[in-house]
């Protein structure tokens, strides 16, 4: 660890897959469901309102399919009966209860099970981890997952997510076997590139998983994850600048991290306070006033978001970490975050006031066409 | 760093929420404060911008303008060039070839002389 170096280090993200609604997802896995949809008008109705993700009214129109159940064959009975219950679990999951979602994808599974769909048994497996990783049960998540994805290898979603919960159990090496399994079907998969690239971070293969981060980010510039991420390689390859860079993106998209931007703050206030630290070291103070207004213009707009505390847990975190010599360089920089001036700030309170004042439907262009 | 020449119509857009170019005029002058680019501007305009604030906006809004402008010419942000009579000349010039307002004529001899892009919320440079 280097001399200037503060021991504290934030950690590579990973984001699960929204996997959306069991019964939609089986609509698409399970063939033969889709089959009968096709002949039975309420299943349709019910195929209808789940595109239009209507699971209250796709719950109340299986409540009228599940009484006329005895109207159709055995055959299709047994494909219908898990469909109805992985609504019914649906519907209770989007209402909170999540005891109640458990018992009914689990029956759905096992009917699933019973009625040999495979493929409708892994939708059901992958809920109970959604399910089980929303009450904090990793270890039960990682064995739903498990089993979804050996009844179906080809389930995108479920395989990404066993890898997310690969990756928050410490076993980053397994979770880029299960990425590498999901990008196998679907290669184009941005998510797949990033949870890989976060995975390559715990292992500590910068390279490795800057590649798979850049494919990320040529697809959409601003994915917050992989900006983030990739920030967390250009501090460990020593290109401060480059970090700084990659957090300022992800800060734009902050809310679409897994952890609404927690880590991005720790990480974003290690870099700056040692790049002041540095500064202020080496008596650069025009360079210190800049990047200490780059510090206040965050701090103020954290505090405008609520999360003002983020920044003053992270200036703690980092405190106790310093040695002798930056603790004399952070009170020079704690004077200069009370004196140095924000002119943009300044220019943004006058904004407020020429606005209010400012003659309605007068544009700056036809002020100046008149003037002189 | 970029070097640009810049009329009063930045300064006032980025002032004035609800004009068409504020968004626009808001982020050159982030650039400018970030040391990403410097304004070189005619001291006309520093004296067009706090004219028109003080009839349009009030006096005291004219002055935190002219303080908040000074701390960026004292920090180098902004350079304010002080035209001679040859360079007048020149302007006037232009105002009559062009048909051209003043301070029109005296932002462009600025950017021709220093070879600098003109730029402006009110045309293309």
């Amino acid at each position: 660890m280097g001399k200037d170096k503060n021991p504290f280090e934030a950690t590579s993200l990973a984001k699960y897959n929204p996997v959306g609604n069991a019964a939609r997802q089986a609509l698409v896995w399970s063939p033969e469901i889709s089959v009968i949809a096709e002949s039975e008008p309420l299943l349709m109705e019910i195929k209808n309102m789940l595109d239009d993700k209507d699971i209250s009214g796709a719950n109340e129109r299986a409540k009228d399919v599940l009484e006329s159940l005895k109207k159709i064959g055995k055959k299709e009975r047994k494909i219908v009966r898990p469909f109805l219950m992985l609504i019914s679990g649906d519907f209770k999951s989007e209402a909170g209860l999540h005891d109640d979602a458990e018992a009914m994808y689990s029956e759905a599974a096992k009917e699933a099970k019973k009625g040999g769909d495979k493929l409708m048994f892994s939708v059901a497996q992958c809920f109970l981890g959604m399910n089980m990783w929303s009450r904090g049960k990793l270890d039960d998540a990682l064995k739903y997952f498990d089993q979804a994805v050996k009844n179906n290898n080809r389930y995108v979603q479920a395989l990404i997510n066993k890898g997310v919960a690969l990756i928050e159990k410490d076993k980053a090496k397994k979770a880029v076997a299960e990425f590498d399994k999901a990008l196998k079907v679907d290669m184009n998969n941005s998510l797949a590139w990033v949870n890989k690239g976060a995975a390559l971070i715990r292992i500590g293969k910068y390279k490795d998983a800057l590649t798979f981060l850049e494919m990320a980010l040529a697809a959409n510039r601003s994915n917050a994850l992989a900006s983030y991420n990739k920030g967390l390689i250009m501090e460990q390859i020593k290109k401060p600048n480059d970090a700084a860079a990659c957090y300022e993106v992800a800060f734009d998209s902050k809310d679409e991290l897994p952890d609404n931007g927690e880590q991005l703050y720790f990480a974003w206030v290690n870099l700056m306070l040692t790049a002041v630290l540095k500064t202020i070291a080496s008596n650069d103070m025009k360079k210190a006033d800049k990047l200490i207004l780059d510090f206040k213009r965050l701090t103020a707009s954290a505090a405008s978001d609520g999360v003002g505390d983020r920044i003053d847990d992270a200036i703690e975190i980092y405190k106790s970490n310093m040695n002798k010599k930056q603790k004399e360089h952070f009170s020079v920089f704690e004077y200069k975050m009370q004196t140095v001036q924000d002119a943009m700030v300044l220019w943004g309170a006058l904004r407020d006031w020429v606005s209010r004042k400012w003659p309605d439907d007068l544009t700056v262009a036809k002020v100046l066409k008149g003037a002189l | 760093m970029r070097e640009e020449v810049v009329d009063t119509s930045v300064f006032l857009s980025s002032l004035v929420a609800d004009d068409e170019k504020h968004n626009e005029a808001i982020a050159l002058m982030e650039e400018m404060d970030k040391e990403e680019t410097i304004f070189h501007v005619p001291s006309l305009v520093i004296l067009e911008i706090i004219a028109t604030l003080s009839r349009l906006a009030g006096v005291e809004e004219a002055r935190e303008a002219k303080n908040v402008i000074d701390f960026w010419i004292d920090r180098g942000k902004i350079k304010v060039h002080h035209f001679d009579l040859k360079q007048m000349d020149e302007a006037v010039e232009i105002a009559l070839n062009r048909r051209l307002h003043l301070a029109d004529a005296v932002v462009i001899q600025l950017a021709e002389e220093r070879g600098l892009p003109l730029i402006s919320m009110m045309r293309k440079s």
